[in-house]
């Protein structure tokens, strides 16, 4: 009895989550490869680089940042969020568009610092590092 | 009379709360995916099932707990889920990991284990009050 109620409800389940999956404009990437929405290529962020200044911002952890980082780039993590936010504040022109990265691809404080640094700057020109610090190490062994 | 309000009330909350918990994940899967990857356990493609089947089922489920023919069905599968979250923030705790729960809106800002904890194993004894208590989920009417 419990056993074929279950089932029935997995199978809506399923059935449910298929349905969004088909349907909903907001899905998520089957390929993790895939540019999710405000990420960019490395590519891109160079050619940003050529066409005027960029400030890279390190999502990862202090000791993560102190092992190395892109040159430039100021630490901006959640663990101590009004310190380092302070800092950068008092180095940005407010102006040059912000690329933030975290470890990996598959590291979502680049894309947490981001979305909190819109909110609270009102400030539409920031980008994600689609694959991190790993996609920096790999074009710059 | 004061045994079917209760057991209303609490249908009704724990209903309630889990159709809202699966709703808004349904509404917005690519925030719910950020959350899901704060706990660092799961590949992509794992992730990517459990973030479109969880809130799936939770819904569904809010719906059965609330049908006499699906509601000791749906309070196994609801109560096997909150002690699968629990048991996940606890590993995610150990860890030392930063989590992004995504339970009940979408965050930019890491959980609080504590509350997390606290809230979750209130649910958990709100579902399991309902479980052991025969009468207020009426398991006899239903499973006979």
């Amino acid at each position: 009895m419990v056993f074929k109620q279950i089932l029935f409800l997995f199978s809506a389940g399923i059935l449910l989550a298929v349905a969004n999956f088909a349907l909903n404009p907001k899905r998520v990437a089957w390929d993790p490869a895939q540019l999710r929405e405000g990420e960019i290529r490395l590519s891109t962020a160079f050619e940003m680089a050529a066409q005027h200044q960029i400030v890279w911002l390190d999502a990862r952890s202090q000791a993560e940042y102190a092992a190395g980082h892109i040159p430039g780039a100021f630490l901006l993590n959640e663990d101590d969020w009004d310190t380092l936010l302070f800092e950068f504040l008092n180095n940005w022109d407010g102006e040059s568009p912000i690329v933030v990265y975290c470890g990996s691809g598959g590291c979502q404080a680049s894309h947490m610092v981001a979305a909190r640094l819109r909110e609270e700057l009102g400030f539409d020109e920031i980008s994600v590092l689609h694959g991190g610090w790993g996609a920096w190490e790999e074009a710059n062994p | 009379m004061i045994q079917g309000w209760i057991k209303w009330t609490l249908l009704l909350a724990a209903a309630g709360l889990f159709f809202y918990a699966g709703i808004i994940k349904i509404w917005d899967p690519v925030s719910f995916m950020r959350s899901v990857e704060t706990y660092r356990l799961f590949p992509h493609h794992l992730a990517l099932l459990a973030v479109y089947f969880v809130p799936a089922l939770e819904v569904v489920c809010a719906v059965g707990l609330l049908l006499p023919c699906t509601r000791r069905g749906a309070w196994w599968v609801l109560t096997t889920l909150m002690l699968s979250f629990i048991i996940l923030v606890a590993v995610s705790w150990a860890r030392g990991l930063d989590i992004h729960c995504g339970c009940f809106k979408p965050s930019q800002e890491p959980s609080s284990y504590i509350w997390l904890f606290v809230r979750d194993f209130g649910i958990l004894g709100m579902l399991l009050f309902l479980g052991f208590h025969q009468k207020l989920m009426s398991l006899k009417e239903v499973s006979s």
